[in-house]
């Protein structure tokens, strides 16, 4: 079964944010909650929308996660959620 | 350059007073996402992976030094001290939060400028040659017709919710400098037989999924009709326009499902029944506003003095050979600031660089400067005497690589690490091309070749009309680089043919080294690219790239 | 559902005098009434004997272009918007006042959100279904807060271009 964390961007000022175990969203993945099986995911992703309802939050999805060291690090499996969790692989300015 | 007046002023005001109402509706909830995101996209505010995104218009391309400034104090206050030039002439900045953009609104309004409909499904910024009012080619300065279209496309009533959006380009010259046959509608500037000015016009060009090259409607136009011409396409689009399927709802897809014949009936049907109303252009208006474009005071300048610094100072000559673009005024020369250093990001400008290239505006070219749809800069007039002494300011901005349309100048959209949209990223394969391909270039003055990388099919950075275009797709969860080979966005315009199966990250570099290394086995004397393309075929390309299968 | 009048020049929250009636249901015998286009066009002739106004609703993929010997008959038009996205009834709104002359109520409804009335309005709309849940009183003040404009269009406004080129001592400062 696939690793997932559930995201979307701050309203205020666009960030990207996961959301933690207690219902809070963070700018670090790390603090994002795992979530493992078709009902830990429906019910977080439920609780999610209300905060987009809310107007909090924008555009919250699931996101699947490397399954590997997830106690140490937590890789999204694609590219763009990699670019979305750790910023531009590019300096600029 | 046009200032605006009492009434241009209070409109920009107004509709960044509207939208501080509007953002304020959607933190308190008033409004919700849905209905906020349109309001937002017209006001030039998109949700990228990052951040908020704003793109503020520059119309036709043109700016003044002082606005150049006020974007520099926008980047600087509210972003993280740079901006980003795209290929429709306007500016972006990558990381704005949605509590201030009606604070940058104001302070834009308060420069003259404004960030309306440079997004959303209406009528976007109108582009131009950034050679306007100073090309020798030029049968008529076709900007003060892209400031009456910017005017009556603003706010428009009736085409504010249209099936897609919608680009309009102008080029004075028959010389295409602003790539109009990839665009919804194209205007070439054209003479009836009695001296009257017109336009040619042409319509249903676009790339994206779907590239397609727009098609003749209408042989001459009077001037004094633009509107009403406009306003006819834009009214059977409108109406007919697909709306069931983003992919096919531009109007390129229109013209080709109708036949260009039955598309022009229903466009000249219309336009008999509205030629004769308030839209036709009235003698005062035009000449308002063509006053305000009129040429600056030239100064007398003599060339010897630039002839004889091109002797002693090599890498002055070849700036000098590569970023210049002769000026109809005898002593001038219109100069390009490369925003393509060699590994940087293509469009890319700092603040600070921003106000230093704005003094230099001041100082050597009348306070004026252009964007071009290539993501460089433009000092327009600038005296050939005093060439030197700008282009030793510009080396030491790093604004003077010597690279216009050559094969370093790459065109590439934020791609993946910015774009919400993206498939692939961009910048870094621009960056490490550029790179490499500097030395090739300086081994064999490859000449006129351009490359753009687009980050997804939406082809922003217009691959399909690149000498060698390159699309960034997402294939089995990992970035592959699509080829294209052949395209041009010039007078001879053509859409780039795909040369076989895509290359990954690591590949494409080689790739495209591959391709420029068989051309060069093939070039006859000083050949460009293109032609000896249109020469041989794709085939030697084929072969280098995959061999013999 | 509030409505926004702007039948007289200017916007005031109105009680609706009108019932959008749908097909197959009995037009109400003492109230103006709406009904469907494929109603219109199959039941126009029965309905010549009524004496109360009657009006025609409009889907945005329907063309005014189908009823043009009927406007007279008629005393409402109303043009629905589905969704945010769908402009069409935009260019409607425009030839029914500018080209078919029509004298009638030009109203908008379905999604129809207080950021798009001023636009509508200049267009010809002159009466607005607001979206459900949508404050009335509030979306009024859409009307306000754009003074100037380019387009001539289906409402009076002078042009930025004829408020400069107008003869100097009617000229009008800012
Ligand atoms: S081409 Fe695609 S990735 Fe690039 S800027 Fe446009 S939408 Fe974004």
């Amino acid at each position: 079964m696939a690793q997932l964390v559930i995201t979307g961007n701050r309203l205020q000022d666009g960030a990207v944010v996961w959301r933690g175990p207690a219902g809070d969203w963070s700018q670090d993945i790390r603090r994002a909650a795992i979530l493992a099986g078709e009902e830990a995911l429906a019910e977080s992703l439920g609780a999610a929308r209300l905060d987009e309802a809310s107007g909090r939050i924008i555009g919250v999805y699931e996101v699947e996660i490397e399954t590997q060291d997830v106690r140490v690090r937590v890789v999204p499996a694609r590219l763009r959620e990699r670019i979305r969790a750790g910023g531009p692989t590019v300096s600029f300015a | 350059m046009y200032a605006y007046d009492a009434l241009d002023d209070r409109l920009v005001r107004e509709r960044a007073a509207q939208f501080r109402g509007q953002v304020a509706r959607r933190i308190s909830g008033a409004l919700s996402e849905d209905e906020f995101k349109p309001l937002r996209l017209r006001n030039g505010l998109y949700l990228q992976l990052h951040a908020y995104m704003l793109r503020v218009a520059i119309p036709y391309g043109l700016l003044n030094a002082d606005q150049l400034r006020a974007l520099a104090r926008i980047a600087r206050r509210y972003d993280r001290g740079y901006g980003h030039f795209t290929t429709r002439q306007n500016i972006q900045f990558n990381w704005i939060r949605l509590e201030d953009a009606p604070d940058i609104l104001e302070d834009l309004a308060a420069a003259g400028m404004h960030a309306i409909q440079t997004s959303g499904n209406c009528i976007r910024n109108t582009t131009t040659d950034q050679f306007a009012g100073v090309a020798a080619d030029e049968i008529e300065d076709p900007r003060p017709w892209a400031e009456i279209i910017r005017q009556w496309s603003t706010l428009h009533p009736e085409f504010s919710f249209l099936p897609r959006k919608f680009k309009v380009a102008i080029s004075g010259s028959p010389n295409d400098r602003a790539a109009i046959a990839v665009h919804d509608i194209g205007l070439s500037m054209a003479r009836a037989p009695d001296g009257g000015t017109g336009f040619r016009v042409w319509v249903g060009g676009g790339l994206g999924r779907t590239p397609m090259l727009a098609e003749a409607i209408r042989d001459f136009l009077p001037g004094e009709d633009l509107l009403s011409y406009l306003e006819a396409i834009l009214r059977v689009y409108n109406a007919e326009g697909r709306r069931d399927n983003l992919y096919k709802s531009r109007i390129k897809i229109l013209v080709s499902a109708l036949g260009i014949d039955r598309f022009r009936e229903l466009v000249e049907a219309e336009w008999a029944l509205i030629r004769d109303s308030a839209l036709r252009l009235n003698e005062a208006e035009i000449s308002r506003i063509r006053a305000q474009f009129a040429p600056p005071a030239y100064e007398v300048a003599e060339a010897r003095q630039f002839a004889a610094r091109r002797m002693e100072d090599t890498a002055f000559a070849r700036w000098s050979t590569a970023n210049l673009f002769s000026h109809k005024q005898p002593g001038y020369a219109a100069v390009t600031v490369s925003l393509k250093p060699a590994g940087g990001i293509p469009g890319d400008i700092t603040a600070n660089q921003m106000v230093a290239l704005a003094d230099l505006a001041d100082e050597y070219s009348c306070g004026e400067i252009r964007v071009t749809h290539r993501q460089n800069l433009v000092l327009a007039h600038v005296r050939q005497d005093r060439l030197y002494d700008l282009w030793r300011a510009l080396d030491s901005l790093d604004l003077a690589t010597p690279n216009l349309m050559r094969v370093t100048d790459i065109v590439a959209c934020p791609g993946l690490d910015f774009c919400g949209l993206a498939t692939a990223r961009s910048i870094p394969v621009a960056q490490r091309l550029s790179e490499r391909l500097a030395e090739i270039d300086e081994r064999h003055d490859l000449g006129e070749l351009t490359i753009n990388i687009s980050g997804c099919i939406n082809s922003c950075a217009h691959h399909h009309v690149g000498h060698i275009g390159i699309l960034g797709l997402e294939k089995a969860g990992a970035e592959s680089y699509q080829v294209t080979l052949g395209g041009s966005s010039a007078e001879d315009a053509s859409l780039g043919k795909i040369i076989g199966r895509g290359f990954s990250a690591d590949e494409i570099v080689a790739a495209i080294e591959t391709i420029i290394l068989t051309w060069l086995e093939q070039r006859r004397d000083g050949e460009r690219f293109l032609d000896s393309l249109r020469r041989t075929g794709p085939a030697p390309f084929r072969e280098a790239l995959y061999g013999q299968d | 559902m509030p409505l926004i009048d702007y039948g007289n020049g200017n916007p005031a929250i109105a009680d609706d005098a009108w019932t959008h009636v749908a097909d197959g249901a009995a037009l109400p015998p003492d109230r103006p009434a709406t009904i469907s286009l494929e109603r219109w066009k199959a039941e126009r002739d029965g309905l010549s004997g009524r004496n109360l106004p009657l009006g025609v609703r409009l889907e945005s993929h329907e063309r005014i272009e189908e009823i043009l010997p009927d406007l007279p008959r008629l005393a409402l038009i109303a043009l629905d918007f589905p969704n945010l996205n769908d402009g069409r009834h935009f260019t409607t709104a425009r030839l029914l006042r500018e080209r078919y002359r029509f004298g009638g109520q030009v109203r908008a409804t379905g999604q129809v959100l207080r950021d798009q009335i001023d636009l509508m309005r200049r267009c010809g709309f002159d009466a607005f279904e607001l979206a459900p849940g949508k404050d009335g009183a509030s979306a009024a003040a859409a009307f306000e807060e754009i003074s100037v404009v380019y387009q001539p269009a289906a409402d009076t406004r002078p042009t930025a271009a004829q408020r400069r080129n107008r003869p100097p001592e009617q000229a009008v400062a800012g």
